[in-house]
Parts: C-alpha cells; sequence; structure tokens
C-alpha cells in the first residue's frame, strides 16, 4: 500500500468513528435529498425529465461539496489544532503524499453521501410517481465522473488553505465558504432544478472547470512549506 | 550523526537560534537546557526540518532530514505533542505509524510495543480515553516503533508521574546503551538529564553558552570545598571560629547543622588536624559535590550578568 493510501485509510477509519460528525453529515444529506424529492413531486413535475435532472445535477455537486466543505475541517484543520501534522511532517510521507492522502479520504466520504441523497432522491420520486424516473445520461456522467472529480477539486484547494493559514484565517475562510454554500444548496436548487436541461455541454463545462481547479490545486500544494504549517500551528 | 554548523533562525525580528554549532555521535545521549523559549525546540524542528534556516545548516547523516523523506526512516520524533489521534485506538495509531513506516512484521511490532508500555489491556481503547501518561508512553512507542538509529525527544517526561517518569528514563537508557541509539533530549527536568545524558548543552536566548559533559562542567565550575558534621555536642560556632583561622578558607556557611567551607580556588588545605587540635570532635566530612541544578544557575546568571 502506498504512503497516500495509508493516509486515506487512516482518515476514512478516523472519520467513520467519529460517530457525531457522521450522522450530522449523513442527516443533512439526507435532510436536503427529501426537501428536494418532495419539492419536485409537489409542484406535479415527476413526470418531467428535465426537473428530475436538474435537481440531481445541482443537488449531487453541491450536497458532495457541502460535505466536503464540513469534513475538510476535521482532517486537515483539526490535525493542526492538535499539533499532531507536526509528527506526521518528521515521518518518511512528504506534504504532497498528505495532502493527496486526505483529498482522497475526505473526496470519497463526501461523495459516499451524495450519492446517497441522489438514491433517497430518486425513491422518493419513485414512490410517489410509483415507478423509477431514471436521470438522463448527461446526468449520469456528471453524478459518476463530474461529481468526484469536483469533490476532490474542492477539498484540494480548501485543503492547501487550511493547511497554510493561520487558526483565524481558518476560521474566517470557513465563515466565507459556509455562508454561499449553504444559500446556494438550499435556495437556488429550486430554480435550477425547476427549469433547466441538462445537456452534455453542461456536464461537460462543469467537468472542465471541476479538472481545472484540480490541476490548480495539485500546482498550487507545491508552494505549501513545512514551515508555513509549523509556523501557523495553533 | 547530528552535525549543526552556525544554525541561525530569525522570525521576523527575534533571533530564535543564534548561531548554534553542535556535534553529536551515534550512541551519544545529549540532553539541551535551557529556560522557556531559549531555542530548544526551535532547534529540533530545524534538525527535523520543520523549520528552514536562515542561516547555516543541520544535517543528519551529512544530510537535510527536509529534503530526504528516505533518512526519516531512521529518525524517531517525540514532540511536545505524542502524534496521536484521540478517536483511534492506541493499537491503531501505532497501526498507522507502522504502515507509514512500511515495517515488516508490523502486528507482531505493535503487539511487543503495547505489552512493553504495559497497554496491552487498553489496546482497543481510543486514545482519547487515555491518561497523559498513557499517551506519552504510546507517544514514545510509536516513535521507536521504526527502529530509529536517531532519537529526538522534547520534554518527554513532562508532566508524567514518577514511575512513568522512570519507564521513560529507563528506556531511554537501554536504547542508548544496547542499541546505540544516538538521542538528543530537550528536558526542563535536570535531574533527569543529569542521569541520562553523556552531554549537555544549556541554551539562552537562542544561543549555546556552555556544551560538555556534566563531569567537565561539574569540575569547570565548582568551587572546592567541603562540608563538615560536628559531634552533636560540640559548639559550630566554635569550630567556625577555628575553621577562620586556616589559610586558604574563602568562606564559611552554617545551614542545618553543617558547617560548609569554600576554598580559595586550586587551594584544598586540610581543616581536620586544626579541628582536632582545638578539641573539637567531628563526626563527618566530606568534599561537596553541586548538583546539575547549581551548576545551571551559575551558568546562566554568569551569562546574565555579562550582558
Amino acid at each position: 500500500m502506498t504512503i497516500c493510501m495509508v493516509i486515506a485509510r487512516k482518515e476514512i477509519r478516523e472519520l467513520l468513528a467519529n460517530r457525531n460528525t457522521m450522522l450530522t453529515s449523513l442527516g443533512v444529506a439526507l435532510v436536503f435529498a427529501v426537501i428536494y424529492g418532495l419539492s419536485l413531486t409537489e409542484e406535479g413535475s415527476i413526470g418531467g425529465a428535465i426537473s428530475v435532472d436538474g435537481t440531481l445535477f445541482f443537488l449531487s455537486i453541491m450536497l458532495g461539496v457541502f460535505m466536503a466543505y464540513s469534513l475538510t475541517g476535521h482532517v486537515f484543520y483539526k490535525e493542526k489544532t492538535d499539533r499532531i501534522i507536526e509528527t506526521l511532517l518528521t515521518s518518511p510521507a512528504t506534504l504532497r503524499q498528505i495532502w493527496l492522502g486526505k483529498v482522497l479520504a475526505v473526496g470519497a466520504v463526501s461523495y459516499v453521501l451524495a450519492l446517497i441523497a441522489v438514491a433517497v432522491l430518486l425513491l422518493i420520486t419513485a414512490i410517489r410517481n410509483q415507478g423509477i424516473v431514471l436521470p438522463g445520461a448527461p446526468v449520469i456522467f456528471h453524478i459518476f465522473l463530474v461529481v468526484p472529480v469536483f469533490i476532490a477539486a474542492f477539498v484540494g484547494l480548501n485543503g492547501v488553505a487550511q493547511l497554510a493559514l493561520g487558526m483565524k484565517e481558518n476560521r474566517l475562510l470557513g465563515f466565507i465558504i459556509f455562508i454561499p454554500l449553504f444559500a446556494g444548496l438550499y435556495g437556488l436548487g429550486f430554480s435550477i432544478g425547476a427549469v433547466t436541461t441538462i445537456t452534455w455541454l453542461y456536464s461537460g463545462l462543469v467537468l472542465a472547470g471541476a479538472l481545472l481547479l484540480l490541476v490548480l490545486a495539485a500546482f498550487i500544494v507545491r508552494f505549501l512549506s513545512t514551515e508555513r504549517i509549523v509556523t501557523s500551528l495553533g | 550523526m547530528i552535525e549543526i554548523k552556525n544554525l541561525t533562525k530569525k522570525f521576523k525580528s527575534t533571533l530564535a537560534v543564534d548561531d548554534i554549532s553542535l556535534k553529536i555521535s551515534e550512541g551519544e545521549v545529549f540532553g539541551c537546557l535551557g529556560h522557556n523559549g531559549a531555542g530548544k525546540t526551535t532547534t529540533m524542528r530545524l534538525i527535523l526540518g520543520l523549520l528552514r534556516p536562515t542561516s547555516g545548516t543541520a544535517h543528519v547523516w551529512e544530510k537535510p532530514l527536509s529534503q530526504n523523506p528516505h533518512l526519516r526512516r531512521k529518525v524517531g520524533v517525540l514532540l511536545e505533542n505524542d502524534g496521536l489521534y484521540e478517536n483511534l485506538s492506541g493499537e491503531d495509531n501505532l497501526d498507522y505509524y507502522a504502515r507509514l513506516y512500511e515495517i515488516p512484521d508490523r502486528k507482531n511490532r505493535v503487539s511487543s510495543l503495547l505489552e512493553y508500555t504495559g497497554l496491552d489491556t487498553r489496546r482497543k481503547d481510543k486514545v482519547g480515553t487515555y491518561s497523559r501518561g498513557m499517551r506519552r508512553k504510546i507517544g514514545l512507542a510509536r516513535s521507536i516503533l521504526h527502529y530509529p538509529s536517531v532519537l529526538l525527544l522534547d520534554e518527554p517526561s513532562a508532566g508524567l508521574d514518577p514511575e512513568v517518569q522512570k519507564m521513560v528514563r529507563d528506556l531511554i537508557l537501554n536504547l542508548a546503551r544496547e542499541q546505540k541509539i544516538l538521542i538528543l533530549l530537550n528536558s526542563h527536568d535536570l535531574d533527569e538529564v543529569e542521569r541520562i545524558c553523556d552531554r549537555i548543552a544549556i541554551l539562552q536566548r537562542g544561543r549555546v553558552i556552555a556544551c560538555d559533559s556534566i563531569k567537565n562542567l561539574r569540575s569547570a565550575s565548582s568551587e572546592p570545598g567541603v562540608e563538615i558534621v560536628l559531634d552533636g555536642e560540640e559548639d559550630p560556632d566554635m569550630a567556625v571560629r577555628v575553621i577562620e583561622s586556616v589559610e586558604y578558607v574563602e568562606r564559611i556557611a552554617l545551614a542545618n547543622g553543617k558547617i560548609r567551607v569554600v576554598f580559595k580556588k586550586g587551594k584544598s588545605p586540610d581543616l581536620l588536624p586544626a579541628l582536632v587540635n582545638a578539641g573539637i570532635r567531628v563526626s563527618e566530612i566530606s568534599r561537596t559535590s553541586r548538583s546539575l541544578e547549581d551548576i545551571y544557575l551559575e551558568i546562566i546568571h554568569r551569562e546574565e550578568r555579562q550582558k
């Protein structure tokens, strides 16, 4: 097992062992899945593939990123506040390996939570519609390829920021990200879900954006130094 | 081997480490002493490559650790924080580090260290439920898990009860003597340092103000003298008057029923004949030996006076 995978495995185990965090995250995922699932059916657009597609397109990525936002702090920021990162940096693991291992772990758990929300939303619509409503091919492509890349890019960038910033700046960053993320997740999705037709162009554009962000995250991690991390510990 | 040459570290306007040069050989237990903020931890971080020197070098086996992850496999570290994850059990913590260091026969190594630290029965419990001493023990086990050749310990027994302190001390001595591991130890505990270190460096305001074996530091800084215990019925004031008349006596102090006599540098007059001739019965006379604490404080104060 490579060092990255060792770190990823440990982070996943630790996240799963943190029952409060996992139950809260799962609860948030389910609440949004239920809210959107019920609103779809209440609006009477259950039979329209457009609404289901739009909602899934939006919900999967926003919920994935929201989960990633809440879990990143447990994996990156907490290791700084606990000062464990200092010991980890003296191990054979390089800074890039540590970062990548954590990105993989948070990305995987967030993605699974987003998939659960998608499955619940589909289940609700199926129950209300008395039949399965399958999303279109661009949305399936979006859910299984674009969303994990986007989540990984978000975790990567947020992780670099959390490692590089001091404790006060980190709290401020969390606040700055949280407000638009929550507002977007709660409000924007209704309008997008109702009116947008999801085409390959949409999925392709989001994938391109996600890949660009992922490359950016992988690029800026090289400018992160152990000194920066150590001198910004709590 | 650790070699530090003209090592300097500045944080903005603060000079944390000021032109330090040290050489520590294999099998040696080297102690760094100093007040808080003296530069001990910063020096250790510079050796570990956690910080970049402003100037100078800190090399382990002639290379900086920061650029050599493979060399870090041979270095064990216990910093102020134990490096343990509270949500994982003691066993899982050790297993994680064993995987990171790619230790062969990982499970046996983890088990033997859990047994060694006496935490075998708590192996499945989360570290968050451990006491401070138990965490330190697991932290120490973590630091030697991968059979390091160099071990850096920052305040290894700070805040521990005497029993755990002894266990830590015994372990360090065992590693140094039987496995010939180079150990660099930062400590406030002068008693611990005196018991286990071959050489020490005293740091003040980022500078090394003394570096030698404890024996050499003791002989260099000690004032020659004796302690005299009189027979119970003897009058101490009378004895003091007799001693005052002896040549080369610098000063005399009377405390706790003992007369402490300091001689002039390089002189060692025999007091016993003078006391016996004066009819004073002496029950004990011995050369004074200064503790590391005395030496440490003297060096620190001397340096402050010179500033």
